[in-house]
């Protein structure tokens, strides 16, 4: 190594590396072990067994141990379950509509929050409450609010004049109720990521796109939305895949209802794998859930290098 | 650059330290499931409802001071507690040695203990309701009692006596429905005819079970409905649900008493046991005594809850366990539960005393008169999702009733009836002839 540094010419950066002798390679293996043993043990094993899993026939109602290989048959159940297809879509809907919102509402609010003053920083500490509260217990709340005759939704709806929906009933507006309170709960992390993001931004490009005569929206939308793509991009990431992960506010605000509307792919799982016990088919559910999940975190990471490099 | 001996020296001996952990926290992790039960320790399941594991903590002190044995009362809400009793028993935890079981369990009553022989000596035998005991209401096995009832509701009808007499029977479904839509326009303003919590979809085939009249299991053993039959009966859910109030699709089981409760409703359909209470408790109901049960309707039968204790065949306490069983379900202990919890008794001698008939003239012979009919489902818990979600769709005004029977068949299409469910389903004429 030392040789090919000094062929390509490259500065020596350190004399040689202190864990050069068998002894030391020994203490960096004793040290390492642990740690990897448990990464195997806890992401790798399962990984794996769970694959394996999804390829062999095993209901644990019928059996205690799993049964033979059965290729794919378990991917191509799940596959043929419309009710696989719907909660697949449900999913999307959510999460699309959920981030999208969260998204423009944490940016409004980052923006208008960014000045240090008391009275910003005591409205920053009060909409983060909702990012602290137990996601059963915010569905708990939201579930009695959402009530269509005592909720306090339509009793303020009513107030101005407008006539509430059946919220938890309908099968379109139970879903409107599941992106509402996931709204409602994660636009402060997106509000406080970007606001970091913002505070990154160097006030010199500010004052110059002001001095240039550019008012406070072209300053925004030409100089510093630019420079938050790369903090847009982590929270798009991080919330689309806690919005597709999500279980506990559906199976207390909806149960996954009216019927399979509110139905989202984790509820799907859950219900496969630990009400009906289908173990081979939930881990065949799950590998074609992280496939599913995988992609749109790579069609994310491509956005924004595109945009990236668009802007650079 | 060469390492001094004594930083090699701590090295190795960290190196050790932590090669030593590793091993000890594998050698850890290997080791096995310890035995979670000790020989004078009784665990018992029952579901968290506020009533039948509050029963089961107010007769524990008085168990484990006669047996000397400590009891733990492990309570999980019916969303979670069939799980957890299937989780430990295929799985071969053992950790439950009494189990809160329904007919919802079926697929795991081979993992249960046969007490046939200790049902047939039983000292209260003789004051149980004998229907109770037969495959359906209670839980078999390989034709062996896995359960004892010590639960037991049959779903009911109540009106309140302002709009409806006390003495109302009707025909059937079709009846009940004619006669609520004549109320309609003769009830006072914020009064509707029915409620009911359509909210709480494994409510609705309550409903539908008492409307249909036909096979729930093919000739081929599969899952399946006449469809017919079915769609007839489906849309008299429609139609009650539009007899309820405006917001009946989403009304919870406690919304849907509360309505009944505050006389805004001329009649209520519900578990008996979620409302008994409440209708005996001023302070809860409006009503006073202006209430009543009435039979039933026909054709179909009315759903039956019982919740049996049964012991898991993994259990080191069979004794002890039987000796819980025994002396928790009296028909002393069954009479109080009933008028303090709610909690429907399975002995016929609560029906027949002289005294509490007198008291709860307008409630128990009817009670007693539908226990005596009513049956479980021929279904899974994985089989109930595709029953009643399409019921809820169609409550929630989406698609007709012959297309909630058809998302019903295509749901069950690709499920196994299990073979125990079958016997019971014959048992019960629940099989197409």
């Amino acid at each position: 190594m030392t040789t090919s540094l000094l062929v390509t010419g490259r500065p020596r950066r350190r004399a040689a590396s202190p864990l050069t002798t068998r002894p030391d390679r020994f203490f960096l293996w004793a040290c390492l072990t642990p740690a990897l043993l448990a990464v195997i043990a806890l992401q790798l094993y399962p990984l794996l067994n769970a694959s394996v899993l999804s390829f062999r026939e095993w209901s644990l109602t019928e059996s205690t141990d799993p049964g033979g290989f059965v290729g794919w048959a378990n991917y191509a159940q799940v596959l043929s379950d419309p009710v696989f297809w719907g909660a697949a879509r449900t999913s999307l809907v959510i999460t699309v509509c959920g981030v999208a919102l969260q998204l423009l509402l944490g940016t409004g609010l980052a923006a208008l929050l960014r000045k240090g003053r008391a009275l910003h920083r005591t409205a920053r500490a009060v909409l983060m409450l909702p990012m602290v509260i137990a996601p059963v217990a915010a569905a708990n709340i939201w579930r009695l609010m959402f009530n269509s005759r005592s909720g306090s939704v339509n009793t303020t709806l009513s107030a101005i004049g407008i006539t509430g929906p059946e919220w938890l009933a309908d099968p379109f507006w139970s879903v409107v109720a599941i992106i509402i309170v996931d709204t409602w709960q994660w636009t402060p992390f997106v509000m406080l990521v970007i606001s970091s993001a913002m505070l990154s931004i160097p006030q010199e490009l500010v004052e110059a796109a002001s001095v240039d005569g550019a008012g406070r929206w072209r300053t925004f939308r030409s100089v510093e939305l630019p420079m938050l793509t790369g903090a847009f991009a982590l929270v798009v990431t991080f919330r689309s895949l806690d919005s597709l992960l999500q279980l506990d506010t559906v199976y207390t605000l909806t149960q996954g209802g009216p019927g399979y509307s509110s139905y989202t792919l984790t509820y799907y799982l859950y219900a496969l794998g630990l009400r009906n016990f289908e173990i081979s088919a939930s881990a065949a559910g799950s590998w074609l859930f992280m496939i599913i999940v995988t992609v749109i975190i790579v069609m994310m990471f491509r956005l924004d290098r595109a945009s990236r490099e668009a802007t650079s | 650059m060469k390492t001094s001996l004594r930083s090699r020296r701590v090295r190795r001996i960290a190196g050790v330290l932590a090669a030593g952990s590793t091993a000890v926290a594998l050698a850890a992790c290997s080791a096995g499931t310890g035995d979670a039960a000790g020989s004078s320790k009784l665990v018992v399941t029952y579901m968290d409802s506020g009533t039948y594991n509050v029963a089961a903590e107010k007769f524990a002190p008085a168990f484990e001071k006669s047996h000397d044995a400590e009891v733990a009362v492990e309570a999980f809400p019916f969303a979670t507690l069939g799980q957890q009793n299937a989780t430990d028993l295929i799985t071969g935890t053992g950790g439950f040695d009494v189990m809160s079981t329904s007919a919802w369990d079926v697929e795991i009553y081979n993992h249960l203990q046969p007490l046939t022989s200790q049902i047939d000596k039983w000292k209260n035998r003789d004051q149980y309701i004998p229907e109770l005991l037969k495959d359906g209401p209670s839980p078999y096995a390989s034709g062996d009692q896995v359960g004892l009832t010590y639960a037991s509701d049959a779903y009911g009808v109540f009106v309140n006596t302002d709009y409806l007499p006390a003495d109302t029977t009707f025909a059937d479904w079709d009846d009940l429905v004619s006669v609520a839509t004549g109320l309609k326009d003769t009830l006072p303003s914020g009064v509707v005819p029915i409620s009911f919590a359509f909210g709480a979809a494994d409510q609705i085939p309550s409903i539908f079970q008492g409307a249909y009249d036909s096979y729930y299991v093919t000739k081929d053993g599969q899952w399946g409905l006449d469809d017919e039959s079915a769609t007839k009966a489906m849309q008299t859910v429609g139609d009650i649900a539009a007899l309820g109030t405006p917001n009946a699709a989403s009304l919870s089981i406690d919304e849907a008493n509360e309505n009944f409760l505050a006389g805004k409703a001329a009649m209520l359909i519900v578990w008996p046991s979620f409302v008994r209470g409440a209708l005996n408790d001023d302070s809860r109901s409006t009503l006073g005594d202006h209430w009543a049960q009435v039979p039933f309707p026909g054709p179909g039968t009315p759903a039956l809850s019982t919740w049996s204790l049964s012991i898991s065949k993994l259990s080191k306490n069979q004794d002890l366990a039987w000796s819980w069983i025994d002396e928790f379900l009296t028909p002393e202990h069954s009479t109080e539960w009933m008028f303090t919890y709610g909690i429907g008794s399975p002995f016929a001698s609560t029906y027949s005393d002289a005294e509490l008939l007198k008291k709860h003239a307008n409630d128990l012979p009817v009670q007693a008169g539908n226990l005596a009919k009513a049956l479980p489902l021929p279904l899974t818990l994985k089989s109930f999702d595709p029953f009643n979600r399409p019921m809820s769709e169609f409550v929630s005004g989406r698609g007709t009733a012959a297309d909630a029977v058809a998302a019903i068949e295509q749901g069950w299409s690709g499920l196994k009836v299990p073979e125990a469910l079958i016997s019971t389903a014959e048992a019960n004429g629940f099989v197409e002839k």
